[in-house]
């Protein structure tokens, strides 16, 4: 019951902020979602103190992540990440094959234009729950084949 | 024999003791071969209850056997008693060895037996000699006697070894075997020796809870096992063994804490007496030992063990927690101990551990070392702190004579210990240390320095700085002011950046005593500022230090700079000015709302913000820094904590060649992750143009204040708010630069002239009146200011009434107030016919002239018309009014050149005829040529006077007659041919009819001139223009008509037929000039290449229709008359 | 019973401190603080001894005389910090483990408040309320 709760809110919210959006600014070409990613980011701040409270320490990097695509996404995906890639190197690409905001959509590429509104929140709960383990990234994402996604997390060093 | 007599000897040279019976002398010969060789290999010790296998080296002390030596039941000294008993004959001889040797064993063998020990080794030496080697070995041996005799079912109890002495092969096999033998029989006594004690001591502690029960008891007991397991090298076993002990008791402790007290334990309630140093290594438990000596003897044991197998450090970073525990069960166990002794311990003992720590000390090992000391140099230094306090050593403070009393007891209870070769021992330091002041504060601040400058090896700034605190509190007892602003100092930076505002603000009081105590005004200042607007102080506290810092500013010379920081923070500040824009000499207002932290009001003497002029880093950094708003917030001062950056997120779309869409993306525009530089130090900024508050004193209360900052805009251009200082008599608050800067822009009006044309259109020819309006701009223009006017040609000007009008002008300006507006009435006048003018403005405040374009419009039209009546010729001249004013008119004439006479047809001028607009005047004149000869063109000229008609009112209308003139060509005007045309009934007709064929008679008589003409055309071509719902032109319509040979009239006749009845007009027939096609050879060049014959019309007047307005009279049906008008 | 709790950010400013008797407190501040350097130590020296670094509760810090200090860290750097007299005798290590435990727990509860604004210093009442609650071991 709570998942399609926060699936109906999840899209209300994105119909909100873009609504908002349009009045602001016509040119819709370079939709802004900067938006959505900071209400994610900031859920994503939040969550992550509950989500990690009984973990054990997370050793490195690596370990944050995987537990990203384990255990933070079956939170809150109730499923897992079906891929992850990294170069060793900051870069890492989670790849969720049914990425749950876009499995309720035309498979077709007749809403691949409105993906980036549906994944743009989800970029923010990464990156705020990477910010709070004291990982300063950038994420991004990117849809080719709905309902498949994949998310970018560049780890900025500095 | 070595070490026979050594049972005292200290722990580190106990070795198993083995009792030596019978042949002692050759024993003797052997002992020290067997002494160095048994532990030179170690041996498997394999235990039951699943203990991990060990190697043990065995040593052996020997000692002669003795009945009375040997161990009895219940008896648990292991260490202190043979375990191991060996008997040694030379016999080699059987018969030897049945008379005497075998009944020396049998009562040897009876002492063990009776006591029921098991571990004995009877050892045979051969001595071979070469000779003895060749015979034939005898069929038994003693070896085998004995075997028989004493162990026929431990054949390893007995061994024969070949004198080593000899230095054979075989020796040194058979001498391996016995050392193996001995070795692995020695550790099988002490195996099983041990695991008695063992079960023994687990019995026991089970029993501790019972009556009787006694802890001193049972510590010796476990303590042998403990020496046991250290003579077998088994040092860390060993140490468990006092763990063990060390636990029980602080078990036994905590447990008589929240229960009942054991009663054992009331034996160290005494009170404490001695405090001796403690003292690793050797060292004897007393026999009845304090709290504090049972502890220490405990940890010295420990700590000898972790030495022993290298833990330095672990027995470094084990003391502190010991201590801690000795300190803990004191207090519970509710020990009296007289004031500072245990402070006298615990440096001692802290001592003892460092000291022992320097001599381990290795380079690679610092870290380590330093990360277990650090703590225990602190602690040390801490509590002789504590005895300096106690005996009156701190600096300023003189000893009392009880006090004097209290450091000869404290030195009684510490006794006497002498350090080892040459260093002095931690005893002897503490005792120095208390003897003087001198020697006690330099004991001190050494111990200090060495804690700090270990805990800032090992990174532990932050303990450091504590010890900081400690000693600057020291140093401003000793005076030393600077040494102590200097700790402090440190402190409070550790504090600030990690946050600790209460602990910063409480360094902030210290430091404020150390800069009042060192009489640094300034420096007091800054700190009583500092402590006044901490809000985690109390508030007492604060209000005496801003009164403190008010009092002092009274005293300052110069002016201090203090930056804002903690004191007033900046909440809000906005441009009041509309857009930011100011027009020069107008006032700069910029609100600025700060927060007070002072407890109480401050009256501010000067408020200012500075105005920094734009440079080049402002306009390049204009996109990111500066707000386009005019106003700035909290949160935009904050320097933005990048962790929680906002980023710009949007979407991105890829498409394929085809134009489909590939990918879907959300990417990040802004990534820009590296800090923004803050200016941390207010810079050096520059006073001279700022903002400032104009009613002073201005009085900052707590908490928030909205201030007005004003400034006259002098110069233009524009600026950024900069730095704000809030002057309280000789303290001067600054405020870092802003980092969202907002600008002001001062801008100024110039001044402006125009020229009006007004409503109605110019007229040239007339003088009229412009409005010149000159508006000073922003600022005044200087006293002697000209603007100068020119006019094009054809045009005058003049501001002046009654001046002549002039090409151009100067005019002065009178008025040169900003914002004043001067009309100035113009006087233009444009040359008649000139239609397009224009008057160019030179403006001293502008580079570039302005050019005013003025079209000028006539004030009459003309137009002129020929009339002919058979060879004369009219003028008709028409004037129309073209202006709402009216004009009089009079004196027209026509002048013509040439000498061709005009005659006018009106009488002209008898009356001034008046004209405006819808109104036309006409005037003709005949001009008087000769039909037969040639007229030349003309060249006529039309005058008319023209002067304004006054209304009543208007009276600035400029009423001079002038003449307006009109000039024009006649040309081709002479009468060339006269045409004429009737329509008369067929013959045999009476009327014309409708529907019935007409005659159309055509007449065409040249003007007798045209002989002398050459020019002339002499082919013509008529057409008949019939109305076609009228006439119906049967037949011909045109033709040509050639005068080549005569000018005789010729007539032509065509066929037309009426179509309507009544009076008709005769059809229209025009005559053109026809120019054949074939006109080769004519003069006239482009008309070669026509190929078809064409029409030119006449000019008006040259040809004359006599017949035109006639009309015929057409019946319809009967035969009437037919009449011709 | 613990004497002393406190909350560290991960920037080490202190978020939450309580002392059973309000008048040691800044006595408290100054061991908690240095309790840090033991921290920072202890989280800083992570790979030697995975095992032991990879539990948040981090044992004993340091002790005093009187006191014994003991940390835990979350995985979002925040630090958790119990005092404990050290003439306590009743108290075992699992019983402050539990101690941190639900320290940690009212915390991320606390994060999720809407009107808490992460890394800002907790003033809320009803945290103040559950977390003496928590320390005096009730």
């Amino acid at each position: 019951m709570d998942d399609t709760l926060f699936e109906f809110l999840h899209s209300e919210v994105v119909n909100y902020v873009v609504e908002g959006n349009n009045i602001l600014n016509k040119d819709n070409k370079d939709e802004d979602l900067s938006n959505l990613e900071y209400i994610g980011f900031s859920v994503g701040y939040k969550i992550i103190e509950r989500l990690t409270r009984e973990m054990a320490r997370f050793k490195d990097e690596l370990d944050m992540m995987k537990f990203v695509c384990t255990d933070f996404w079956s939170a809150i995906y109730k499923k897992q990440i079906d891929n992850l890639r990294t170069n060793h190197q900051g870069v890492y690409v989670l790849q969720d094959n049914g990425f749950k905001f876009l499995t309720k959509m035309s498979n077709g590429k007749q809403y691949l234009e409105l993906a980036p509104r549906y994944v743009a929140f989800t970029c923010g709960i990464i990156r705020g729950s990477l910010a709070n383990l004291g990982v300063n990234c950038l994420v991004t994402a990117e849809v080719q084949n709905m309902p498949a996604c994949k998310f970018h997390i560049q780890v900025q060093r500095t | 024999m070595n070490g026979l007599d050594s049972t005292d000897a200290d722990s580190t040279d106990r070795r198993p003791i083995i009792t030596c019976a019978g042949e002692l002398e050759v024993f003797s010969a052997l002992e020290d071969s067997l002494l160095q060789a048994l532990p030179q290999e170690p041996c498997e010790w394999r235990r039951s209850l699943g203990r991990p296998v060990r190697n043990v080296h065995i040593g052996a002390s020997f000692i002669p056997f003795s009945p009375s030596g040997l161990p009895k039941e219940s008896q648990w000294d292991l260490i202190r008693q043979p375990l191991f008993h060996i008997y040694w004959t030379e016999c080699t001889d059987i018969d030897v060895y049945k008379t005497t040797v075998k009944d020396d064993i049998e009562s040897w063998m009876k002492e063990i037996v009776t006591r029921d020990l098991s571990d004995w080794l009877i050892v045979v030496v051969e001595n071979y000699d070469g000779k003895r080697a060749n015979k034939l070995l005898p069929r038994t041996t003693v070896l085998d006697k004995i075997r028989a005799d004493f162990a026929p079912k431990q054949g390893d109890r007995c061994i024969s070894v070949i004198n080593p002495g000899r230095l054979e092969t075989r020796s040194a096999d058979s001498w391996r075997g016995l050392v193996g033998r001995v070795r692995h029989l020695v550790l099988v006594a002490y195996a099983k020796a041990v695991v008695k004690l063992e079960d023994h001591v687990r019995h026991q502690r089970e029993k501790r809870n019972e009556l009787g029960w006694n802890f001193m008891d049972y510590f010796s007991l476990q303590e042998e096992l403990a020496q046991v397991l250290e003579m077998l090298g088994l040092y860390d076993e060993a140490l468990v063994q006092y763990d063990e002990l060390d636990a029980l008791f602080s078990q036994f402790v905590v447990n008589g804490h929240v229960g009942e007290l054991a009663v054992w334990l009331s034996q160290f309630q005494k009170s404490l007496e001695r405090w001796h140093g403690l003292k690793l290594g050797s060292g004897k438990l007393r026999k009845e030992p304090s709290l504090l000596e049972l502890r220490a003897y405990l940890f010295s044991k420990q700590a000898h063990m972790l030495l022993l197998i290298n833990k330095v450090w672990e027995m470094a970073g084990r003391c502190l927690p010991f201590l801690h525990i000795c300190m803990k069960e004191l207090l519970l166990l509710d020990i009296n101990t007289p004031a500072g002794a245990t402070s006298c311990w615990l440096f001692l003992a802290c001592m003892e551990v460092l000291q022992t720590c320097d001599r381990y000390n290795q380079a690679d090992q610092v870290e380590a070392y330093s990360a277990n000391t650090a703590a225990l140099w602190a602690y040390a230094s801490q509590k002789l702190r504590e005895l300096g306090e106690l005996c009156g050593l701190m600096p300023g403070q003189s000893p009392t004579s009880e006090q004097l009393h209290l450091v000869v007891g404290l030195s009684a209870g510490m006794g006497d210990c002498p350090g080892r070769s040459g260093e002095s021992s931690p005893t002897d330091k503490l005792k120095k240390a208390l003897s003087s002041q001198e020697a006690f504060n330099k004991n001190y601040l050494e111990l200090a320095e060495l804690a700090m400058g270990t805990y800032k090896h090992i990174g532990h700034l932050r303990s450091a700085r504590l010890i900081g605190l400690e000693v600057a509190s020291f140093y401003m007892l000793l005076g030393e002011t600077q040494k102590a602003a200097a700790f402090l100092g440190d402190a409070f930076r550790t504090f600030e950046l990690d946050g600790w505002q209460e602990l910063a603000a409480h360094t902030q009081i210290k430091l404020a005593e150390c800069y009042r105590k060192a009489g640094d005004t300034r420096k007091f200042i800054s700190a009583c500022v500092a402590v006044s607007v901490a809000a985690e102080i109390d508030n007492l506290i604060r209000w005496s230090y801003f009164d403190e810092m008010r009092k002092c500013l009274e005293t300052l010379d110069k002016s201090l700079v203090v930056p804002f920081e903690d004191v007033i923070k900046i909440v809000n500040v906005s441009v009041k000015n509309n857009n930011g824009v100011v027009m020069q000499d107008n006032i700069i207002e910029v609100q600025l709302v700060v927060e007070s932290n002072f407890p109480r009001e401050v009256v501010c003497t000067n408020i200012f913000m500075t105005l920094e002029p734009e440079t080049k880093e402002h306009k390049k950094s204009k996109e990111k820094a500066v707000n386009s708003d005019r106003t700035i917030i909290v949160k935009d001062l904050k320097s933005s904590e990048l962790l929680l950056q906002r980023l710009h997120m949007q979407r991105h779309l890829d498409y394929k060649e085809d134009k489909q869409i590939s990918s879907a993306s959300v990417i990040c525009k802004n990534a820009s992750f590296k800090r923004k530089d803050r200016t941390i130090s207010p810079q050096p900024c520059n006073f001279e143009a700022c903002l400032e508050v104009t009613k002073l004193p201005s009085v900052l209360t707590p908490g928030s204040n909205a201030i007005k900052l004003t400034k006259k805009a002098t110069e233009i251009g524009r600026y950024y708010l900069g730095h704000v200082a809030i002057n309280v008599g000789k303290l001067s608050l600054l405020s870092n630069s802003f980092n969202v800067k907002l600008s002001v822009e001062v801008k100024r009006e110039e001044p402006s002239l125009r020229l009006d044309k007004g409503e109605d259109a110019l007229l040239f020819g007339l003088e009229q009146v412009l409005q010149l309006s000159l508006t000073i701009g922003s600022y005044a223009v200087p006293e002697d200011t000209t603007i100068k006017l020119t006019s094009s040609r054809g045009m005058t000007i003049q501001h002046i009434p009654e001046e002549p009008l002039l090409s151009s002008l100067e005019i002065p300006i009178k008025n040169t107030d900003p914002y004043n507006v001067t009309n100035i009435p113009l006087r233009v006048f444009a040359e008649p016919s000139s239609s397009e003018h224009q008057v160019t403005l030179i403006c001293p405040w502008s580079s570039k002239p302005v050019p005013v374009m003025l079209s000028f419009n006539s004030l009459l039209t003309v137009s002129w018309k020929l009339h002919t009546v058979q060879h004369r010729k009219f003028i008709h001249i028409t004037v129309i009014g073209q202006t709402d004013q009216k004009f009089e008119l009079s004196s027209s004439r026509l002048d013509i050149r040439d000498q061709v006479k005009a005659v006018p047809l009106v009488v002209a001028d008898a009356v001034h005829q008046v004209i405006h607009s819808g109104v036309n005047i006409s005037y003709v004149w005949e001009i008087l040529i000769t039909s037969s000869v040639e007229s030349p063109p003309l060249k006529a000229q039309f005058f008319v006077d023209y002067s304004a008609v006054v209304d009543s009112e208007d009276s600035s209308l400029d009423t001079n007659t002038r003449t307006f003139s009109y000039n024009f060509d006649i040309t081709n005007y002479q009468t060339l041919y006269i045409v004429e045309t009737n329509v008369e009934p067929t013959k045999g007709n009476e009327f014309c009819r409708v529907g019935a064929l007409c005659n159309l008679n055509l007449c065409i008589k040249p003007a007798s001139h045209m002989l002398d003409s050459a020019d002339v055309e002499n082919a013509l071509m008529y057409e008949v223009l019939a109305e076609p719902t009228v006439w119906a032109v049967c037949g011909r319509t045109a033709g040509v008509v050639s005068f080549e040979t005569d000018m005789e009239p010729q007539t032509i006749v065509l066929d037309v037929m009426p179509l309507n009845n009544g009076f008709l007009p005769l059809p229209l027939v025009r005559l053109s000039k026809y120019i054949p096609a074939d006109s080769s050879g004519s003069d006239k060049p482009r008309k070669s290449t026509e190929t078809h014959p064409r029409l030119e019309p006449f000019s008006p007047g040259q040809v004359y229709n006599i017949s035109k307005g006639q009309q015929v009279h057409v019946i319809v049906g009967t035969i009437t008359e037919a009449n011709v008008l | 019973m613990a004497v002393c709790a406190a909350i560290i950010g991960k920037d080490n400013s202190p978020k939450y401190f309580t002392c059973l008797n309000p008048d040691e407190e800044l006595g408290f501040q100054y061991k908690v603080l240095s309790s840090l350097d033991v921290i920072e130590e202890k989280l800083n020296s992570g790979n030697k001894s995975v095992s032991d670094t990879r539990e948040l509760y981090l044992g004993m810090l340091y002790s005093l005389e009187k006191h014994k200090i003991y940390g835990y860290v979350s995985n979002t750097k925040i630090k958790f910090i119990i005092v404990i007299d050290s003439t306590n005798t009743s108290l075992r290590d699992n019983e402050i483990r539990s101690m941190f435990r639900k320290l940690h727990s009212i915390y991320a509860d606390n994060v999720c408040n809407p009107f808490y604004i992460p890394d800002e210093p907790i003033t809320s009442k009803s945290f103040d309320k559950s977390v003496k609650h928590i320390i005096s071991g009730i």
